[in-house]
């Protein structure tokens, strides 16, 4: 009647012994096994920089030719009203708001990676969106930091202020507005509705400006007024990336339900 | 293969929990994860796919933590979001091409893939068109196409079938049943039948938890002497429909048929009915298998 499954795989162990195999044979098939599986092997590009190269072909690029077209801007306006004699307080009024608009621009590019429709999707490749997070941050941060100090070393040039104060005048607007930028961005409301951020940063470029405007921010002994707010800056910012890959790691972040 | 493992998995927001002490095991085969809406199945996906972290317990593939794993175990998994979010502007090539580029394979290979796929899924007429141009329907067919990318030994669908129509779900259904012979496939959804024709495993969320795990055939002699056919009038309809757990009601002219999940004959004139998937799921969801 009916074998266990035990007395049926008895059964072909012995008739299985009773085998004799061509060992050619089945040198043969090894080896047309190995090509097979060799031709359908796929090599994966490994190298960061070959992945970074491949995505810049096809990433969506907006951001970056708008962060580029925003200092051809700010340059060409420096240059004219260095052109047209404008005095320190006017050209430092504007430089500090274009500051800010460069400072929001990076922000929305950054938070992009993460805020975008794919984000939930990228969460789950190979070159995830933390990395993608930190390229941006490296490409944005040494875009600005090119930009702004050739901006400084013009500025300081042109108008015959101090290199350290001219980076305090441009750096501290633009970090301010970073914060906001993203401190609005990482919020239940800024997830919500990007555009808040893009407000928030606008509102604190235009801040900036304002304050700006006054000679008086400009005497020395408002220097140490700047060189607190760049230092509590620095540390609010780094903080907020902190905090970023901290909820880029959780996740919830980059869920849009 | 690999094997993937659920230790006490859990996921608590603020106010709620959405996977509540979850464990599982998924090897090689097709794994249907039904549930009805919020039971928790799109948490439980993004936490086995790493992109939200647990709150408590372990996810493992091979033993070793996916966390820890970081970008090797990325590298297996193919993942269809329920909200597959695309850029509107990019054409099905671009975006497949975009997706390769993150799937970090190399040229070469992803553009073959990639006619392949595209030609897998019936889209490679329309790949020079922009994403917002597509039907819901070639959405989906695109978004399984960008899963299926680097031949994934580890498949994640959340609720693939939205908006496909019945051709293009059978289509689907095929494509996944040929995929799920060497790798392990989990496929959610709240469609009995999407699972019916192609999950080896079934497994039902309810409220956070897996209240019922097994294959189809286990889950039909669960129920077998629980599901019923009657015919009545409207107004005995009604009373048994607010009495009883109702799988199928049809109007017959004057009459209704009324397919009843019940452990006791919900009227005299009833016949005992072969129980099928979806009776199987009622009976194991509402009150948790603990009917009238």
């Amino acid at each position: 009647m009916g074998k266990s499954e035990k007395e049926i795989k008895n059964i072909f162990r012995q008739a299985g012994a009773a085998m004799e195999i061509d060992k050619g044979r089945k040198g043969r098939a090894v080896t047309f096994l190995k090509q097979a599986a060799k031709e359908k092997e796929i090599s994966l590009v490994y190298s960061r920089k070959e992945i970074l190269k491949n995505q810049l072909g096809y990433m969506d690029k907006t951001m970056w030719i708008l962060q580029v077209a925003l200092y051809f801007l700010a340059a060409l306006l420096v240059a004219r009203l260095y052109a047209l004699g404008t005095e320190r307080e006017g050209v430092l009024a504007v430089v500090a708001m274009m500051a800010g608009a460069v400072g929001i621009v990076s922000m929305m590019g950054i938070c992009h990676a993460f805020y975008s429709d794919m984000a939930e999707l990228s969460g789950s490749c190979y070159f995830n969106v933390s990395q993608m997070t930190m390229f941006q941050l490296v490409y944005y941060g040494t875009l600005n930091l090119g930009g702004m100090f050739a901006g400084i070393f013009f500025l300081g040039f042109g108008w015959q202020i101090p290199f350290v104060q001219i980076s305090l005048y441009v750096l501290v607007p633009f970090l301010f507005t970073q914060c906001c930028a993203l401190g609005a961005a990482l919020t239940k409301a800024g997830r919500k509705s990007p555009g808040l951020a893009c407000l928030v940063g606008a509102f604190a470029a235009i801040s900036c400006g304002a304050a700006a405007s006054f000679p008086a921010v400009y005497r020395t002994s408002a220097l140490a007024f700047w060189e607190i707010a760049f230092g509590v800056e620095v540390a609010a910012f780094g903080w907020q990336i902190k905090r970023l890959f901290h909820m880029l790691g959780e996740g919830e972040i980059l869920c849009m339900n | 293969m690999h094997e993937l493992e659920l230790f006490q998995v859990e996921k608590t927001y603020r106010d709620k929990i959405a996977v509540e002490n979850l464990e599982a095991v998924f090897s090689s085969g097709v794994y249907g994860l039904l549930g009805e809406n919020g039971a928790g199945k799109t948490t439980l996906m993004r936490m086995v796919c790493g992109i939200l972290k647990p709150t408590r317990g372990s996810i493992t593939c091979d033993g070793i933590s996916i966390e820890r794993l970081g970008g090797e175990y990325r590298k297996l998994l193919g993942y269809l979001p329920q909200n597959f979010g695309y850029y509107k502007d990019f054409t099905g090539w671009r975006f497949l091409s975009y997706m390769a580029a993150l799937k970090a394979l190399p040229r070469d290979y992803a553009r073959s893939r990639i006619l392949e796929l595209l030609e897998t899924v019936d889209l490679l007429s329309v790949k020079d068109r922009k994403l917002k141009t597509y039907s819901g329907g070639m959405i989906r067919r695109i978004g399984i196409a960008q899963a299926l990318l680097n031949d994934p030994e580890i498949l994640i669908l959340d609720e693939p079938t939205a908006g496909l129509d019945p051709k293009e779900r059978v289509r689907f259904r095929n494509i996944i049943s040929a995929l799920g012979k060497n790798r392990i496939v989990v496929l959610s959804t709240h469609i009995v039948s999407d699972v019916e024709y192609i999950a080896d495993h079934i497994m039902i969320m309810k409220g956070g938890r897996m209240i019922w795990t097994g294959t189809e055939a286990q889950s039909l002699e669960e129920v077998k002497g629980c599901v019923w056919q009657c015919l009545v009038d409207g107004r005995e309809a009604e009373e048994l429909d607010r009495r009883y757990t109702v799988s199928n009601l049809r109007n017959q002219g004057s009459q209704v048929s009324l397919r009843i999940v019940s452990m006791e004959r919900p009227t005299p004139g009833a016949k005992p009915a072969a129980p099928g998937l979806e009776d199987a799921y009622l009976y194991h969801t509402l009150n948790h298998g603990e009917l009238e």
